[in-house]
């Protein structure tokens, strides 16, 4: 049986404990795929929009402000963090992004989450539970 | 004095083109390729923000959002504090006049304020029909703005735009 997004999700979510979310928007904001966890809530479509703003503005600030090449864009709350980092899949731009539990660990979100990119970028998942909610 | 100037639109109106045009400064852009047809490779998702310097006391902040709903937030950010307005209608687009009247209610344009409305794409086909139906989506709600029909990529155009914008708060 085909990989799904679910799977991915599991995945990750057993290394880095009560994650929320993990979505896939392509870099236009439209959703790909996404994930949550038991009674998180999360519009897709907002989260793609938002997600693909604050990354063309994380693109612009790299690139205008420090001259350099952007990789990720990080929120942190006072509930856990939001960590967006660009990826492809289907040769489409893309950006992935997970919203931790409450007691988040940069480090190995940050590890994680670039496996998973670069990953993404040559995997074929099936689309079955996409957009479902995790029981 | 700094001065706030949004430009709205729909999808393709020349909302970054014309911001382009007009800087004096490289604008921050925040482009990206469009996945779905919408008529042109390009789309905004973040901001356009470009600068003028008018003279000593005055420059003017550019600010172009996206044209599509999905990002309206991004339409409320500019929305606060703003000097005037630039709405960018397509020519002989029926979603674009559409967008228009969407976008009077969510700006919440008043005659007071400096407020133009310039209509692009008009090189291949007159721009006469668009004018008459911009003029009764206005009429109703008590407006009586400038319409221009302009070429977002021209700068004698987009130059116009703002000195009349200029114009419009001087003579008040
Ligand atoms: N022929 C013609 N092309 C124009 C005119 N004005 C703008 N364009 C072109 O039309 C396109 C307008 O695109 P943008 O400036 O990206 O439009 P936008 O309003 O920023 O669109 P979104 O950011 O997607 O909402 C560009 O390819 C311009 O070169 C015009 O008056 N005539
Ligand atoms: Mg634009």
């Amino acid at each position: 049986m085909k990989q799904t997004f679910a799977d991915l999700f599991k995945q990750i979510d057993s290394k880095l404990h009560s994650i929320r979310c993990l979505s896939l928007t392509t870099e236009d904001g439209f959703s790909v795929f996404s994930q949550t966890a038991g009674s998180f809530k999360v519009e897709d479509d907002k989260l793609s929009a938002v997600t693909s703003s604050l990354t063309a503005l994380g693109s612009a600030a790299a690139k205008q402000l420090i001259g350099a090449k952007f990789e990720s864009t990080c929120i942190e709350t006072n509930e856990g963090l939001m960590f967006m980092i660009k990826t492809k899949y289907q040769d489409k731009p893309c950006v992935l992004s997970l919203i931790s539990g409450n007691d988040p660990n940069l480090g190995q979100i940050r590890f994680y989450l670039n496996k998973l990119a670069a990953y993404l970028e040559t995997a074929k998942l099936s689309a079955a539970n996409d957009s479902q909610p995790q029981k | 004095m700094h001065k706030k100037v949004a430009f709205i639109g729909s999808v393709g109106s020349g909302k970054t083109t014309i911001i382009d045009n007009l800087s004096s400064i490289n604008t921050v852009n925040t482009d990206v390729e469009s996945s779905v047809d919408i008529g042109k490779e390009m789309t905004t998702v973040g901001i356009d923000y470009g600068h003028i310097v008018v003279d000593q006391e005055t420059t003017l902040g550019l600010y172009g959002v996206p044209g599509q709903r999905k990002f309206s937030f991004i339409w409320d950010f500019v929305k606060d504090g703003l000097w005037a307005v630039v709405i960018l209608v397509r020519n002989r687009d029926r979603e674009s006049i559409h967008e228009l009247d969407h976008l009077l209610d969510y700006f919440d344009i008043q005659q007071h304020m400096p407020c133009v409305i310039g209509i692009t794409h008009v090189d291949s086909e007159s721009g006469e029909s668009t004018i008459k139906k911009i003029k009764s989506t206005l009429q109703p709600r008590g407006l009586n703005l400038p319409v221009y029909t302009i070429d977002a990529r021209d700068k004698e155009c987009a130059n116009l735009i703002m000195r009349t914008l200029i114009a419009i708060e001087e003579s008040q």
